[in-house]
């Protein structure tokens, strides 16, 4: 007996020639099946289709155990296919059957935030912007090298995503283009979703953005998970963005965004910051209607913006508390418009640091810099915090210039599935995505020793949370 | 606006200036083809109270033989300054005029807010030559876009040989460790400007400031030669009143994008 799973609509159920009828219409099939099985044992007499829910296969009492196996078909990126066909089913997931099912099934997800990891071989002046002349060509290419290698390992453990974000003129991330990196990892890295997290919206050309990412996701087969945002303090200063301007800007480039994906007719745009007479993108992308997109940001606007388009919210690095104010806020916007949120519609980001003991744990944490490895000089750093406004949905909230990101997963692997599990209902983030070491650090062993210990020690255990 | 002339006594010179303009106060010291009221002092006049110096030995002063080296220029300048009253002030420079006005902030640090560097001449790359030779020849060396000149603006090759020997004895060599290191210690927010078509100092030796400054900021003006002012005269003052009112802060822009209300 086989089971083929897979999220609804992917195309697992055009694959075979004889369906079964699915478990959620008859909860009661598994004891049937298990007499039907048992009284003929000749193997795959029966091919089980269809998604199913975590919940319904904790509920059944018949497990079918040495009956039956599983095989996950993975839409990568969570959403529907716009033209399922048997070449467009996603690869059969993970390194095993069982990890699989964890990985389909799971309610919490988890993304893994790649940045590049330059290891500068001589120590590097300390303010930003960095200068460019600090760089090392042979550095680079090798952080680039050693990326697709730690990638390829974070696929292999079982990781959900691979996550790439926006950042300038830093060796901290060296990602300034998330569409080139997610290119590059794309075709490289065969299975693992890939989520652009995410372009700058406001100091970027939104038809530029949406056409790359229409790309981006018909070359990876749909692998692409999207989320737009606004940009941390300092990016205002690349490309020149008036931070005043910044969430007008934003919010009217991600609408225009959304809008030159699903629009099928030329179209102009008389916007406020934005206008062109003539819109009409190729190629749209390739999930439908568009790849699942988050706005991401803690901000009430960033909140409704993502309420009022059906979109997924996405918050970082705050407390658990505090982010959980913005989750709220965002389920509360989205009821007003008459949807619920799934939970995998909520990603948090956050950096965890896990080690075999709490207490090893706590010294990395005290052995790590109280301040932003780059920090700005104080005259720009005082003006932009006058300039730069920041709300936790609604309440006011300090850009984050000069202090070191908190972290808000610490401890042994089981202290941390705890705090996953805590974070699961305080913030009801269904996808978790982590920096395990910081992201400056080019200690890469260290690095991996931690990606080895959260694939095998919290991984397994937070996939049923 | 239109700039007045005027005249005030320091050091044992008496010295023209050409003043336009309300606000902070702005003394601009010129390049060694001496003073000329460009667009560039008119634009920045909208702000500033614009003071343009002719100093000892250019224009139509006479020549200038007591003037030994660089800081004694600068000290002059300064003195110039206290005459009229000014406490703290900006200081713009431009060329060899730079020179000088960064000898003025190493003497005077207290009293210059912040400085404008037009092409300066302080550090040059090897082999750099004063620029000599006729009017036309002069002005292709000078502008990007000498055709746009008039006729009235074109350097008078008189006025530059009688301050030749002046600019020679103070224009020190092309680089001047003890100088360089000197500019390490200078606080004042500074920003230099280079034309991207610069043919008399090379744009490449912008980068000796930017590391030598502790808040010192670089700018290329496109499709400017040496005479930045003259030839993006609206480029370079937007970018230079912008500095002077917020100095590090310059680098947030606060340019409005908006098309439609």
């Amino acid at each position: 007996m086989v089971w083929i799973l897979g999220p609804r609509q992917i195309g697992e159920t055009t694959l075979p020639r004889e369906i079964a009828r699915t478990w959620q219409r008859r909860p009661d099939l598994f004891p049937k099946l298990r007499v039907l099985t048992d009284r003929d044992r000749r193997p795959a007499r029966f091919l089980l289709l269809g998604s199913a829910s975590p919940s319904l296969l904790n509920q059944s009492s018949e497990s079918l155990a040495g009956r039956i196996a599983y095989v996950a078909v993975r839409a990568p990126a969570g959403r529907r296919r716009r033209d399922p066909h048997p070449g467009g089913i996603g690869p059969l997931a993970g390194p095993s059957a069982s990890q699989a099912i964890d990985a389909t099934l799971s309610a919490v997800k988890v993304s893994f935030f790649e940045t590049g990891r330059y290891c500068p071989p001589t120590p590097l002046p300390s303010e930003w912007p960095v200068p460019s002349g600090a760089y090392d060509p042979d550095a680079g290419a090798r952080a680039f090298r050693d990326m697709i290698e730690r990638l390829r390992y974070v696929e292999a453990l079982g990781f959900d995503w691979i996550s790439v974000s926006e950042h300038h003129y830093s060796p901290r991330i060296l990602t300034p283009s998330p569409m080139v990196s997610a290119a590059f990892i794309a075709a490289h890295v065969p299975h693992i979703a890939i989520a652009l997290l995410g372009p700058i919206v406001p100091h970027s050309n939104p038809i530029r953005v949406a056409e790359e990412l229409a790309m981006l996701d018909t070359m990876s087969e749909g692998r692409l998970v999207v989320g737009l945002l606004r940009g941390t303090t300092n990016e205002s200063l690349t490309y020149d963005l008036n931070p005043d301007e910044a969430r007008e800007r934003t919010d009217e480039g991600m609408e225009l965004v959304l809008k030159a994906w699903t629009e099928p007719q030329p179209f102009g745009w008389q916007g406020r910051h934005f206008q062109y007479r003539t819109v009409s993108i190729w190629p749209r992308p390739l999930q439908a209607p568009h790849p699942p997109t988050f706005a991401l940001g803690t901000s009430k606007e960033s909140c409704e913006f993502a309420a009022r388009h059906h979109l997924g919210c996405g918050v970082s690095y705050g407390s658990f508390e505090a982010v959980a104010r913005a989750t709220r806020y965002y389920r509360e916007q989205c009821a007003r418009y008459g949807w619920e949120p799934s939970p995998e519609q909520i990603v948090y980001r956050a950096n965890m640091i896990v080690a075999e003991t709490d207490a090893e744990a706590e010294a990395r944490l005290r052995a790590l810099p109280n301040q932003a490895p780059f920090s700005m000089r104080p005259g720009v750093r005082d003006a932009m915090a006058t300039l730069d406004s920041r709300n936790i949905a609604g309440q006011a909230r300090a850009p984050v210039i000069s202090g070191a990101l908190p972290t808000t997963f610490l401890g042994s692997p089981d202290t941390v599935v705890e705090q996953v599990r805590r974070c699961r209902e305080v913030v009801g983030a269904g996808v978790l995505d982590l920096s395990l070491h910081p992201p400056g650090s080019g200690d890469l062993d260290a690095l991996k020793r931690a990606l080895e210990l959260f694939g095998t020690k919290v991984l397994p255990h937070i996939r049923d949370i | 606006m239109a700039f007045r002339e005027g005249h005030v006594d320091a050091d044992g010179f008496r010295i023209r200036f050409f003043e336009a303009g309300d606000g902070p106060a702005l003394v601009h010291l010129h390049g060694a083809g001496g003073p000329r009221i460009t667009p560039s002092h008119e634009l920045l006049s909208r702000s500033f109270r614009v003071i343009a110096f002719e100093m000892p030995g250019f224009g139509q002063s006479p020549e200038n033989t007591r003037s030994e080296s660089m800081s004694e220029l600068a000290t002059t300048i300064a003195r110039a300054v206290e005459a009229l009253g000014l406490g703290a002030f900006n200081l713009w420079g431009t060329s060899f005029g730079a020179t000088t006005a960064l000898w003025l902030a190493l003497q005077a640090p207290e009293r210059v807010l912040a400085l404008v560097l037009e092409a300066p001449a302080a550090i040059r790359q090897e082999g750099a030559r004063p620029v000599s030779g006729s009017a036309l020849e002069m002005a292709r060396l000078l502008y990007a876009h000498p055709e746009r000149l008039a006729a009235d603006a074109l350097p008078d090759p008189a006025t530059q040989a009688r301050s030749q020997p002046l600019v020679r004895r103070l224009r020190g060599p092309d680089r001047d460790p003890e100088f360089e290191s000197r500019l390490r210690a200078l606080t004042a927010p500074t920003l230099v400007l280079l034309g991207t078509l610069d043919r008399v100092i090379s744009p490449d030796v912008g980068r000796i400031y930017k590391e030598l400054l502790p808040d010192g900021h670089l700018v290329f003006v496109y499709d400017a030669a040496h005479a930045i002012s003259t030839d993006r005269p609206e480029a370079f003052s937007e970018v230079a009143a912008d500095f002077l009112r917020r100095h590090d802060a310059f680098v947030i822009s606060r340019s409005p994008t908006l098309i439609h209300p």
